[in-house]
């Protein structure tokens, strides 16, 4: 796996993560814990982007943004549900 | 309103094709245990909660249904690509090929199409909350038939996360039952409705 793919599975982790959260949060809005995990996950999965734009430029992947070139990035494929011999 | 993530919940790469495998996994898109169902389900609940904290529940799990249903077509679609007339008539997959070629259709794997009978919103709290459990439930043994049958780790991982979301959906709808019976009369749950009656409740 290269560092860039070993990156993009961090932050879908995080992202999984913190959907976990707020199902949690939902029936434990006062859990002092869970709140601060929350939160903790949310800061490091804003540093994994901040280092993802820092070596690899914009993350794009889920973004509706003009590409570096100017062109409309979102309809780039592939599309999810599309299989992908090796991830980029 | 809804926005796209434009990424899979878990992800999907299924190497080799596997017709016969598409033809059950269809089931947790359309059938009656399904996740079609489900978030239709949770989703359709939403409007006569009366709670806020279960308004939100319905919300996420409902949302988090449609990523599952998602996966689900990922995988019949992996799993039915690339197909010669030869594999199409020795797996079987003629009869739904006929209908549908290798587009992803909504069917229980009997073949019988998606239908609201599946779900249900009583418009009654506790009603409906029992009901959401029933269904996570019913999920997660479709998932455990489905592993019983499926070898094909490519297939089997995404299944086994899927699986594990039942559990975890179950456990959050049991503690939003015990949130609203904390709402109810101790000694009478059923005393009213607090989803019509609008005096209820402690």
């Amino acid at each position: 796996m290269t560092p860039k793919c070993k990156l993009v599975k961090y932050i879908d982790a995080l992202d999984f993560a913190l959907y976990e959260m707020v199902l949690y949060l939902d029936t434990h809005p006062h859990d002092k814990k869970a709140l601060a995990a929350f939160e903790e996950y949310k800061r490091r999965r804003k540093e994994a982007i901040k280092e993802y734009e820092r070596n690899y430029g914009q993350y794009l992947r889920m973004a509706k943004k003009t590409k570096p070139d100017g062109s409309w990035n979102w309809i780039k494929g592939p599309w999810p549900w599309e299989y992908e011999k090796e991830e980029a | 309103m809804w926005q796209y993530d434009k990424k899979l919940q878990f992800p999907v790469n299924i190497k080799n094709p596997d017709p016969r495998a598409a033809q059950i996994i269809i089931t947790q898109y359309g059938g009656p245990d399904g996740e079609l169902g489900a978030s239709m389900r949770y989703l359709t609940q939403r409007y006569s909660m009366p709670y806020d904290d279960l308004k939100g529940l319905l919300t996420d799990v409902g949302t988090e249904e449609l990523a599952h249903l998602e996966m689900i077509c990922a995988m019949v679609h992996q799993l039915t690509r690339n197909l010669t007339p030869e594999e199409i008539k020795k797996s079987g997959f003629d009869k739904y090929f006929v209908d549908h070629t290798a587009a992803v259709y909504p069917i229980a794997a009997s073949a019988l199409p998606w239908r609201a009978e599946y779900i249900q919103a009583k418009g009654d709290v506790i009603t409906d909350l029992h009901e959401d459990l029933a269904a996570e439930q019913k999920a997660r043994t479709t998932y455990d038939n489905l592993l019983r049958l499926i070898d094909d780790p490519d297939i089997r991982e995404p299944l086994k996360f899927l699986r594990q979301r039942e559990i975890i959906h179950y456990q959050r709808f049991g503690e939003g039952l015990e949130r609203a019976k904390d709402r109810l009369n101790s000694k009478n749950f059923y005393a009213c409705n607090p989803s019509f009656d609008k005096k209820c409740g402690k």
